[in-house]
């Protein structure tokens, strides 16, 4: 009885359930931490339902109302109107979801090709297959991303999901190189020694040790890089690349509106302030993150 | 730690309140500073005038360039053997005292002026201008295409005399030679490198030429950095009559920036904006003391509809887009610009009133619609419009019409183009969208230049034309018309093609005429456009030599 | 003191192959691009005669590898990059006139972001969890987070309000004797005309700080952790025991090695100020090489985007090159792995 009731116990507690619930309190105790995280979830919110929160939905689509045209902030128009009369607060919605998408696209891209290649150069320590790998990512990091990405985008058609493929172009190399980094580390850690010895191959020890150990690291380095792609994408509409017109991008926003400066200071301004409080989310959000995966490394 | 986390949330969120009600604050106090007169004398006491252009010349090449800032060069620090009139744009001589038509051997034979120099002093003779003409022919370039079809040989008769031999009748002749820049061909040949891609003329002084002038000009160039800058200076040795009050330094810098245009004219560092700016701009900066003017050019903004791609093939259909375009409110988007009634604006040579005219009826382009082969399958033929990236407010003209279409049943893509890529795009009927919106002007001031680089076959497959009509009788037409010598004659023609064009073909929709807006300092200067006079061709009204500096 | 220099030649060695590698790859992807740049530059009128002569001289009409070589051949032995198709002169020419003033520029910049940077930095970490501590991190965590643009927004409107303040004319006309490198300031200092010189600083004076700005306050976040990652190190708590006089441990024992995060990171924000620059050069009208790179870019400028490209190659190595050898100096491990 009292042995089935000991198993029935050890059943019940779950390290990583215990440990995820330990990380959640101290997350949820820092609120620089939880303020990213609301933010994301809104941002994730608004992506989703923009067509159905902005106010003036239609406004992001072939429409003009050239008579309403640059009408200060008001509560009909929360972020005034732009120089076709459209809503400005509900293109800023809608200019939400190419940023995303670009964000997941290239994250989709970059990060499984990032961690293979990372893992492959790992398994492969010291053989060619390792400076080959070594030698693309170099070559691939030897150039200012945004350049590299905008090389890309303008040589092919200029749409976002271009515009997504060259910023992926660009990110892929550095996670291959944290990936890599953090194998060649694993790989001199003591117990994958000891799992070495005891016989299992290497490439089980790569998927079964080190790919869970990587999560952590990789997860908070995709919270942190969706702020700088969402900047990058930004910088890059900002010169007319990605998402076309009509259709609203935050970066074309802002440059569109920096020509009625300083008289319409809300064309430029509010989708400034709206990329610089989704970047920030995604900082704040990362910066916990690595507080609190960090420590439980520890 | 916790205090000092609760302290930034507060900080975050006071900040962002501050920083937005700072913004709000910030428009209470717009900037109704008077214009002063600026500091406009240099170091020297030498008077300057500084302007801002869309983007400077890639050379000071006059055989390279055919756009508005190369002319705004051009007339400046080079001459030509005509020029247009102030009043309606026909030639006047200039380097030319007297020309004379020879029927029989379609010959032009010209009298020199005799007392005309170059900035480095050397006479101009009938040489200069056979050199200039050579090189223009073996460079084709720019303005070539004026001549290249026309023009066999230059004769130098004697010191002051020389003769062109066409090798067909060319009617626009005289006028066409108003873009013919006569240039120093010592100076030139002294200039010439022998490597090049001329033959035995090397490179033609096609590098001493980007950044120097071989003119005989009011003015000289005395720095040139592309797609930057460039200053010129009046031309000491000039034989004309240098303006009393001209500046004598100019200085032309590329800035399509708006707000930091605003900020350069206000600050006193510029005199002169280009006459591109957004409405919006030319109204705040208006509104705040400066001066505008609507200087109206020979030209059109012109909806070029591809007549070759489904559906826009049907003539109905281009009907129906004419119909649906709401000309008041494209007008009023360019800060209210006179109306197009055809092809050709009213104030050019040849231009014709008889023409059908489309008004803004959304029933009439139903009801056309209707007519149409696409009637029952306008769903399944999208209609694509094309603008070029930052060309003025071009999309706001295309977002406009493209909603119209959207209303009367047209399922409507609009596409901002980068420059080159629209380019690409128009070599090929296949790229080339159903409907583009560019400003075309005419190269010299008669209706015959903007209807041969509108509707020509011989000047298809770029951006002039994304019509593709490829009419063979409107070419007839067209190609009749320019070889008819006679004025009167001419003109008629010219009216029939617009008749044709406007009754039948329906290739394009003509919204209003080109228009520039230049915004300036009344403090600083005086020019033609300020006292109201101002000239039909465009870069006539920068003619610095007629500039009055004040102060 | 040989080992260091041995690593030097072999970085070097090592940087050639990649930038080798990277024209080559360039230019294949040149050639994919779709449209033909040689006839869209030379306008709608050009003949078909000429299109194909030009791209005959260009080597356009050749095989890959032969225009690749004929490239590099011409880099190497005159230093010529091919003519650009969006200024229709020497590319060579474009970058001597561009590249000085960003140069420039950006050396400033980097002056700047490295002097600034680490005085936040340090000033966080000497006064951690203080009011001066969460001032700074409240500042860099905006400045992290906020677009280039939106710094020039903010000058632009500081423009429109505080007119006259600041010169936005772009730079003084420095007179022709005296140029000599294209950088505007160091040619003044040069020539030893200091009071133009004074008027270029005045000039950089905004631009440079709406360029750095960001970095500045990415650099003072990781400097401020990497110091107070050292606080806490043994070593620290071990001289403090010692008795090391407080301004000897902060300045020999807790600075030095927090400097080698410190500089990798910087390696990396400097590389990358000048292909960021574009929107701050147009906006100052600084008619820079940022700005060049995104108009070849645009126009589709083959031989154009190939420069650039590689001199954006050239620095980001150089720069890495020197941070490297900087940890290396600061490090003494990796000094001692010297030129494995």
């Amino acid at each position: 009885m009292a042995k089935t009731h000991s198993t029935l116990e050890a059943q019940q507690y779950h390290p990583k359930l215990e440990m995820l619930k330990r990380s959640w309190y101290k997350f949820s105790k820092n609120p620089m931490s939880m303020i990213g995280l609301i933010i994301v979830v809104l941002v994730f919110c608004v992506t989703a339902f923009c067509n159905v929160i902005a106010p003036f939905a239609e406004d992001a689509g072939i429409i003009t109302h050239m008579s309403e045209a640059f009408q200060g902030p008001s509560l009909k128009h929360l972020c005034g109107t732009d120089d076709y009369g459209r809503d400005v607060f509900s293109r800023m919605l809608i200019g939400f979801r190419p940023s995303m998408g670009i964000a997941a696209i290239v994250l989709l891209i970059s990060v499984p090709l990032g961690v293979f290649l990372g893992l492959l150069a790992g398994y492969y320590q010291g053989t060619l297959v390792d400076t080959v790998i070594t030698r693309i990512t170099e070559l691939f990091m030897s150039v200012p991303p945004l350049i590299l990405a905008m090389v890309v985008c303008c040589m092919f058609t200029n749409n976002y999901v271009f515009c997504a493929l060259g910023i992926a172009v660009a990110w892929w190399p550095w996670y291959t190189r944290i990936t890599y980094n953090l194998v060649v580390s694993l790989t001199n850690e003591l117990y994958i020694t000891y799992t070495e010895l005891s016989g299992i191959g290497m490439l089980r020890i790569i998927f079964s040790e080190m790919l869970p150990n990587l999560v952590s690291s990789i997860i908070t380095k995709m919270t942190l890089d969706t702020g700088s792609i969402i900047l990058t994408a930004s910088s890059m509409s900002y010169v007319g690349l990605g998402v076309q017109p009509p259709t609203p991008s935050l970066g074309s926003m802002v440059s569109d509106g920096v020509s009625y400066l300083p008289e319409y200071w809300w064309l430029s301004v509010m989708p400034a302030v709206a990329v610089i409080v989704i970047v920030m989310g995604f900082n704040l959000l990362g910066d916990g993150l690595t507080d609190v995966l960090s420590v439980e490394e520890k | 730690m916790k205090h000092f986390k609760k302290a930034l949330c507060g900080l975050l969120a006071a900040s962002m309140m501050v920083s937005m009600a700072a913004c709000g604050g910030a428009t209470n106090t717009p900037a109704t500073t008077t214009p002063a007169a600026t500091d406009s004398t240099a170091a020297s006491g030498d008077t300057i005038l500084r302007l801002t252009c869309t983007t400077t010349p890639d050379t000071c090449d006059p055989a390279k360039g055919s756009g508005e800032n190369d002319d705004n060069l051009y007339v400046n620090v080079y001459e030509a053997l005509v020029k247009p009139n102030t009043a309606d744009g026909s030639a006047e001589p200039w380097l030319a005292t007297e020309w004379a038509y020879d029927e029989a051997t379609n010959t032009y034979t010209f009298q020199l002026r005799d007392d005309v120099v170059f900035a480095d002093g050397a006479a101009f003779t009938a040489a200069d201008v056979k050199y200039s003409m050579d090189r223009m022919l073996a460079i084709n370039d720019g303005y070539a295409y004026l001549y290249t079809n026309y023009v066999d040989s230059t004769e130098v008769i004697d010191e002051r005399t020389v003769a062109f031999h066409l090798n067909q009748t060319y009617g626009p002749f005289i006028s066409s030679l108003e873009k013919f820049y006569i240039l120093n061909a010592t100076a030139m040949t002294a200039n010439t490198e022998a490597a090049g891609d001329y033959g035995e003329n090397g490179d033609y002084g096609t590098k001493y030429l980007l950044n120097h002038s071989a003119g005989s000009g009011a003015y000289e160039v005395t720095a040139f950095e592309v797609n930057n800058s460039y200053k010129l200076a009046q031309n000491a040795a000039w034989w004309g009559e240098a303006g009393e009050a001209a500046p004598k330094n100019v200085e032309m810098m590329q800035l399509t920036d708006a707000a930091t245009s605003k900020m350069l004219l206000q600050s006193g560092e510029v005199d002169l904006l280009h006459g591109h700016q957004e409405s919006s701009t030319v109204a705040s900066l208006t509104a705040g003391g400066y001066q505008s003017a609507a200087v109206e050019e020979y030209g059109l903004d012109y909806f070029m509809i591809n007549t070759k791609s489904q559906p826009t093939d049907d003539v109905h259909i281009r009907k129906a887009i004419s119909y649906a375009c709401d000309y008041d409110a494209m007008s009023k988007i360019y800060g209210g610009c006179a109306p197009a009634t055809g092809p050709i604006p009213s104030s050019l040579w040849g231009y014709s009133a008889d023409t059908t005219q489309f008004t803004y009826d959304l029933e009439k382009a139903k009801a056309e619609i209707a007519q149409s082969a696409y009637a029952d399958s306008l769903a399944s033929h999208p209609i694509e419009i094309d603008y070029i990236q930052g060309n003025g407010e071009t999309g706001k003209l295309c977002m406009l019409l493209a909603e119209a279409l959207q209303s009367v049943g047209f399922t409507v893509s609009i596409e901002e183009v980068p420059w080159v890529s629209f380019c690409d795009n128009e070599t090929d009927v296949s790229t080339s969208p159903n409907i583009t919106n560019c400003f075309v002007t005419a190269s010299y001031p008669e209706a015959g230049s903007l209807l041969e680089t509108k509707y020509a076959s011989w000047t298809l497959g770029n951006y002039n034309q994304n019509e593709w009509l490829q009419d063979d009788a409107l070419d007839a037409m067209i190609l009749d018309a320019l070889s008819t010598v006679n004025d009167d004659e001419r003109s008629q023609k010219y009216a029939e093609i617009q008749r044709y064009i406007t009754g039948e073909v329906v290739p394009s929709v003509y919204t209003f005429v080109s228009t520039a807006k230049p915004v300036w300092n009344a403090a600083s200067f005086d020019w033609c456009v300020a006292e109201g006079n101002i000239r039909g061709v465009l870069e006539w009204n920068f003619y610095y030599n007629d500039f009055t500096m004040l102060g | 003191m040989k080992k260091s220099g041995n690593m030097i030649l072999k970085k070097i060695l090592h940087m050639v192959f990649i930038l080798l590698l990277l024209s080559l790859i360039v230019f294949s992807f040149i050639r994919l691009i779709p449209g033909d740049p040689v006839k869209s530059s030379l306008g709608p009128l050009a003949s078909e005669d000429t299109i194909a002569q030009y791209r005959h001289q260009l080597y356009f009409d050749r095989p890959l590898l032969v225009q690749w070589f004929h490239w590099l051949t011409g880099v190497v032995t005159r230093g010529d990059f091919g003519t650009s198709l969006y200024t229709h002169r020497a590319v060579s020419l474009d970058i001597a006139q561009y590249l000085p003033k960003s140069l420039e520029l950006c050396a400033l910049a980097a002056l700047l972001i490295l002097v600034l940077g680490v005085f936040f930095g340090t000033l966080a970490a000497l006064f951690k969890n203080t009011w001066v501590d969460n001032l700074i991190r409240f500042i860099t965590y905006l400045g992290v987070v906020t677009p280039a643009y939106a710094f020039g927004i903010v000058f632009l409107l500081i423009f429109a309000y505080g007119k006259g303040a600041f010169p936005i004319g772009g730079f003084p006309t420095i007179p022709a004797e005296f140029v000599r490198t294209g950088a505007p300031a160091l040619d003044c200092l040069l020539s030893g005309q200091f009071a133009l010189f004074v008027k270029c600083m005045q000039s950089y004076f905004l631009p440079c700080i709406s360029v750095a700005i960001g970095s500045i306050a990415y650099q003072a976040r990781i400097h401020r952790s990497s110091m107070v990652e050292n606080v806490n190190a043994d070593y620290i708590a071990f001289a403090e025991v010692a008795g090391v006089s407080k301004g000897k441990l902060i300045c020999k024992h807790l600075m030095k090695p927090s400097f080698i995060p410190t500089l990798t990171v910087y390696g990396l924000q400097v590389a990358s100020l000048l292909g960021n620059a574009f929107i701050i050069e147009n906006i100052f009208r600084i008619n820079g090489f940022s700005q060049y790179a995104l108009n070849v870019i645009l126009n589709k400028d083959p031989y154009g985007i190939i420069a650039v490209t590689i001199i954006f190659g050239i620095i980001f190595s150089v720069v890495n090159m020197l941070v490297d050898i900087g940890v290396a100096m600061l490090d003494p491990r990796i000094r001692l792995r010297g030129g494995q």
